[in-house]
């Protein structure tokens, strides 16, 4: 998910880069953590990413961490354990690119880490299991998502907001799950022994995130009103070849036979939500009943 | 959950190679706060524009640069090239949409250029150096003192982190699924987390009493002319 040198117009990347530092400067004010402790936490952090999770089919995923660094260390101590794991990829690995650096701060230790934070704390009433495998989910997928919406934005990239933004979504909403799996393991452990006591967050910082997630739809009416269109149907119309179905889907195109596209759009991306969160319910009741 | 383990020790020493990447170059002589600088604009110079001619011409700067110091451009090279080619399969479709090839390889060749800056700094210059010249830079004391455990740190971490997993799967008696290598490993990965925040306290509290970690810049100048002269090349190109 790291963003390199290059795919990012210069002006979007001084954006992110201001963003993610009012962002960081605010959360080191307000984080109760010495630097040291923060500095070992994150190197623990940085170490968790290393490990090389098998997956069904022979390949292998990484654990990006956010969602269980806002949980554990709360969204602001959290954000900036993120930060130095980022800076140090960039600085001495060469991971994710210097003028990206604003970007991927902004999408991996600010997003990432608040999403799964605030996730956390509205479904930790039902359960604790369900709601870290969400704050994991959520959080890297819609870290990821905005890394789409970034690189989308770049005029340097040719690939649209549409298109850069769902092929992130759905790549990390399937990875994501891994990432939700994990998380729940480490807080069902940490829990059983120990409190987890994150700081509690500003409403400020509630209202940023709020913000953040009411504009993504922003951008498909905006893509909406340039006239984009899929790429594969151009590339489709261009070499002649017509699109012959086996079988068109229940919704077909995220459309409801018989209501209006743009409702239709928002019933069957509910039902998705709904069906990934009873997903997410099932296995974490289906765990809870074999212990 | 063995598999996990080979796998991330794989990832561990490919990683941990970053860490002894550092050579002794004419360019490690030169004052860091210079090469900060310096890489960074050449890396900004690479991005900002789509101009053969411009991108060229950085690359060339850069990989001369290696040369003259001594760095093997071979090496250079193989630490630089991933991104640039996994880039170019990612833009070549737009061909199909009316995009020429140049702009397949320029979109690349700008990443490569931008890369190979970046990986140049992080060859010729220790992260401790790099921390100093940051302190010089202004950047808060409080984010490099952060950032400064945070390297030195990662490797006994890792080594924890893998005394814990290899501890765990040597008491294993049956064979595990994924899902079961992901709940023990995450389990084990609780284990760590907690240790490591027991761990950040001791530390603070050593550090505490040891005082400042980090060193004052030193090395010379002598860079600033050859990043300035790229600059003004550049923008007469």
């Amino acid at each position: 998910m790291h963003i390199p040198d290059g795919f990012l117009d210069l002006n979007l990347a001084a954006l992110f880069y201001l963003l993610s530092f009012a962002v960081l400067i605010y959360a080191f004010r307000k984080a109760e953590i010495n630097p040291a402790t923060l500095g070992v936490v994150a190197a623990a952090i940085f170490a968790a990413q290393m490990l090389n999770w098998p997956i069904p089919g022979g390949t292998s995923a990484h654990f990006v961490g956010g969602g269980l660094a806002g949980i554990l260390l709360g969204p602001y101590a959290g954000s900036i354990a993120m930060s130095l794991v980022l800076i140090i990829q960039t600085l001495v690995f060469g991971d994710g690119g210097i003028t990206a650096l604003g970007a991927n701060l902004w999408n991996m230790a600010i997003v990432n880490v608040f999403v799964g934070y605030y996730v956390y704390s509205i479904f930790r009433k039902y359960s604790e299991q369900l709601a870290s495998f969400l704050a994991g989910w959520f959080g890297i997928t819609l870290a990821a998502t905005m890394a789409g919406v970034e690189i989308g934005l770049s005029s340097a990239f040719k690939y649209g907001v549409i298109e850069a933004a769902s092929v992130m979504f759905i790549w990390h909403g399937v990875l994501g799950i891994i990432e939700g799996i994990i998380t729940a393991a480490v807080i069902s452990y940490i829990s059983t022994r120990a409190e987890v006591k994150a700081q509690a967050p500003s409403k400020a910082a509630l209202a940023l995130i709020a913000v953040m997630i009411v504009l993504a739809p922003l951008f498909a009416y905006l893509a909406e009103l340039v006239n984009y269109t899929e790429p594969l149907e151009v590339a489709a119309e261009k070499l002649g070849l017509n699109e012959n179905s086996l079988w068109s889907g229940i919704f077909p195109d995220y459309t409801v036979p018989g209501i209006n596209d743009y409702f239709g759009a928002l019933i069957t991306g509910a039902i998705g939500v709904a069906l990934i969160l009873a997903i997410g319910v099932a296995l974490a009741r289906a765990n809870r009943e074999k212990h | 959950m063995h598999e996990l383990i080979e796998r991330s020790i794989r990832a561990f020493s490919e990683y941990f190679q970053n860490f002894f990447v550092y050579e002794e170059n004419l360019l490690s002589k030169i004052d860091p706060r210079v090469k900060v600088v310096g890489f960074t604009i050449l890396a900004i110079l690479s991005v900002s524009t789509f101009e053969i001619e411009k991108i060229l011409f950085i690359i060339i700067s850069i990989y001369l640069l290696a040369f003259l110091s001594g760095i093997s451009i071979v090496k250079l090279m193989k630490r630089s090239y991933l991104f640039p080619l996994f880039s170019f399969f990612i833009v070549l479709p737009t061909m199909f949409f009316g995009e020429p090839f140049s702009y397949v390889l320029i979109f690349s060749l700008r990443i490569f250029a931008a890369i190979s800056s970046l990986q140049l700094l992080i060859i010729s210059t220790p992260f401790n150096d790099v921390i100093s010249a940051l302190r010089a830079l202004k950047v808060p004391e409080k984010l490099l003192n952060s950032l400064w455990v945070t390297y030195i740190y990662s490797y006994i971490l890792v080594r924890d982190l893998l005394a814990i997993l290899i501890a765990r799967e040597s008491r294993r008696v049956k064979r595990s699924g994924h899902i079961e290598t992901m709940k023990r490993g995450g389990e084990a990965l609780g284990l760590f987390m907690l240790r490591s925040m027991e761990k950040g306290e001791k530390v603070a509290l050593a550090m505490k009493l040891r005082g400042e970690p980090i060193g004052k810049v030193k090395g010379s100048k002598l860079l600033i002319p050859y990043f300035l002269l790229v600059v003004v090349w550049w923008t007469i190109l």
